[in-house]
């Protein structure tokens, strides 16, 4: 399938900022339609008391991305009211599901917001997809970091 | 003839009677320099070099043999005490008491206590290597902490069963030390709360209770803080906190991106919280239940002495947190509350109303059993296995799903295999040594020691896993409680206090913490170690010192 401009959704700062990003973008190019792309990632945690909460915590996490969702698509529409937005929404590690949905899709302009992270908060957390960045502009024609 | 042979038989079989009608009787008990029992001590009587007999002594260091002796004269036998790691005694038996029975048959009594002197042999250093090897791999998470503590283990008892068969003082520990080691009583009351906890969350009752602490505060930010704060206290009193951050953090945040505000301001304060109330009961935390278990304190104590301090350092924390988000509890607003609360009604509300019922049942008796375990003489881990047997009888729930899914065989696993490590170096004298260091800093002071055990425990816990760490420590502070006069439990609480709080000084000090800086990170707002250590360094050092003042004062 083709996307004409997709924006990773996350619910920082730096989130909104991508979406002010990908209306005005929408508006220079005149695009009608922005993907926003969420990735339910739980694969976070292997330690104690994650395996039996698996399910709850999917479920909790997609509540989290309708609510991500419907905050940067009010960030969008405010400033390109002609705007359709449309919703993509994933499971599984946010690196590979990214570069899967990359390498299966035909992206023409992908917005990623980037916030700083120190290779702890890395390493403890996961989530990282700063590596996968080389391999992901590859694939897109556009790919557009926005950071703080 | 037949009358001569019939007298020879039995005049040999009286003069072999008459020479083997003496009997030495030696017992006693083995202790080491600590004044703790050594079990495993190879007790042999020797007679010009020639063994006579052998034993070993129990569990509690005692051992008795007996021998039948002849033409000897008791006083030239000599006895050796002997075991890996400590230095070999050999000593004539002094003391002899001689009494002769009614059939003629004398018996020789002599009673030996020793005290054996610890040898630094290369046992000592694989022992002390494969524990720091232990900490360091599970702190920086090289591997994960069950494989870790596996490989650890598996390599004391394989050193000690290839080079430790050949050369003794490569000897670390037994299988039967290795397999005695693990307490039973942590393994089983962790497993029967885990299933309790899984036939429990099915419910939907911890997502539910976050909703109500946002309905409750009516949209006042810095009250819903307060309420989350207390509500997740409570529910870690009694559950593992990472299954507590688990299930309430997401709605946490939820709740904080529809008010604007960034997640953090009542992440932090939660995890926090779920740290200090674990503190405050017998199965809140692991560090408690390895605490209770190895010392023999109820539930009772732990709450009578931990849950009033918790109490206030909750209240203190409050401000602490005020302090850091009042700012950011100042921002948040919400346009329709009545519609937020729709939606997270709908979103969290209980799913299995009659299973609720029959798990708050089963939650109350356990609660009830805990409460008269001690009276009752039951080990805690009882009242747990019940707890679970009943939940299972009555929800119905697939006994191989609940196994296979709901019970953290790799948790359990990993407990098993610590104690395991700790006893190498227990066995070896690594602890002793430790034991001894802190004894020499705190001398007979109880005001020191408490003071050295609550920080070091709550500094080590900030950066190492504070399971690992409170394994090690607990058969130190058993030294130090045995020693130091009127110790009592205090020093348990010292060690429980700076153990369970340390964990919130750093975001690597607690799984949960690392779980909600996890889920954090999923919304887009990453907590960040330094952000973590800005709140988390002050509050730890607030509740520590709160702690440690309660304790000096007397608790």
């Amino acid at each position: 399938m083709k996307y004409e401009l997709v924006l990773i959704a996350k619910g920082s700062p730096n989130g909104e900022k991508a979406a002010l990003k990908a209306a005005n973008l929408s508006k220079e190019r005149d695009i009608n339609t922005v993907y926003l792309l969420f990735v339910n990632d739980t694969e976070f945690f292997k330690g104690g008391g994650f395996v039996h909460l698996d399910r709850e915590l999917k479920k909790s996490l997609d509540n989290i991305g309708n609510i991500i969702m419907d905050k940067l698509e009010r960030v969008i529409k405010e400033n390109n009211s002609n705007i359709e937005v449309k919703r993509i929404e994933l499971t599984g590690n946010t690196a590979d599901e990214i570069l899967k949905f990359v390498n299966e899709n035909e992206v023409d302009t992908l917005i990623i917001p980037k916030d700083e992270r120190g290779p702890i908060e890395r390493s403890l957390t996961g989530g990282d997809i700063e590596p996968f960045f080389s391999e992901i502009k590859k694939k897109v024609k556009n790919l557009i970091i926005v950071e703080g | 003839m037949k009358r001569l042979v019939s007298f020879s038989v039995f005049f040999v079989f009286l003069i072999n009677l008459v020479a083997f009608s003496a009997t030495l009787r030696v017992g006693g008990v083995i202790k080491n320099e600590h004044g703790a029992a050594v079990d495993g001590v190879e007790v042999v009587i020797n007679y010009n070099g020639k063994t006579l007999g052998k034993t070993e002594t129990t569990t509690n260091g005692s051992y008795f043999i007996e021998i039948p002796i002849k033409k000897i004269n008791p006083k030239d036998i000599t006895i050796e005490f002997k075991k890996s790691t400590y230095k070999t005694i050999e000593e004539p038996i002094k003391n002899i008491l001689v009494s002769t029975l009614p059939n003629g048959e004398t018996i020789y009594i002599s009673s030996i206590n020793e005290t054996l002197g610890r040898v630094t042999t290369p046992a000592f250093w694989i022992a002390l290597g494969v524990l720091v090897l232990t900490f360091a791999l599970i702190s920086l998470e090289i591997l994960h902490r069950t494989v870790a503590a596996l490989v650890g283990a598996s390599l004391l008892l394989f050193i000690s069963y290839t080079i430790g068969i050949f050369n003794e003082n490569y000897f670390v520990l037994s299988f039967d030390e290795a397999v005695r080691a693990i307490d039973f009583n942590v393994i089983m009351l962790l497993m029967g709360m885990m299933i309790i906890v899984g036939v429990m969350k099915k419910t939907g009752v911890f997502q539910w209770l976050a909703y109500k602490s946002y309905a409750m505060s009516k949209g006042n930010v810095f009250k819903l803080s307060i309420i989350l704060m207390f509500v997740t206290a409570i529910v870690s009193a009694f559950l593992d906190n990472v299954t507590t951050m688990l299930l309430i953090a997401p709605v946490s945040i939820e709740i904080a991106l529809m008010l604007n505000i960034n997640p953090m301001s009542l992440l932090i304060p939660e995890v926090i919280a779920s740290n200090m109330g674990g503190t405050a009961t017998l199965i809140g935390d692991p560090p408690n239940i390895m605490i209770g278990s190895f010392a023999h304190l109820t539930f009772n104590q732990f709450l009578v002495n931990l849950g009033d301090v918790i109490l206030l350092i909750l209240i203190a924390n409050v401000f602490v947190m005020k302090f850091f988000f009042g700012k950011e509890y100042k921002k948040g607003k919400v346009e329709n509350v009545d519609k937020l609360l729709e939606k997270l009604r709908e979103e969290y509300k209980i799913t299995d109303a009659k299973l609720l019922k029959y798990c708050l049942f089963v939650l109350a008796f356990v609660i009830a059993l805990f409460v008269t375990h001690g009276m009752l003489h039951m080990e805690p881990s009882i009242a747990a296995l019940v707890g679970a047997g009943l939940i299972l009888i009555l929800s119905g729930v697939d006994i191989t799903e609940m196994m296979e899914k709901e019970v953290e065989w790799t948790t359990l696993v990993f407990f098993m295999m610590l104690f395991i490590i700790v006893e190498g170096s227990v066995q070896t004298g690594v602890i002793m040594m430790i034991a001894s260091w802190v004894k020499d800093l705190a001398g007979n002071s109880l005001t020191l020691a408490i003071i050295l055990i609550i920080w070091v425990s709550a500094f080590a816990s900030a950066i190492i896993d504070n399971i690992p760490f409170t394994a090690t420590m607990l058969p130190v502070v058993a030294y130090l409680t045995r020693t130091i006069p009127d110790a009592g439990n205090t020093l348990w609480w010292a060690l429980s206090l700076g153990a369970c709080l340390g964990g919130n000084g750093t975001l690597i000090g607690a799984s949960a913490n690392v779980v909600t800086a996890g889920i954090s990170e999923r919304a887009g707002y990453p907590i960040t170690f330094k952000e973590f250590l800005k709140v988390g360094a002050p509050a730890t050092i607030v509740s520590v010192a709160i702690g440690m003042v309660w304790l000096l004062l007397g608790g």
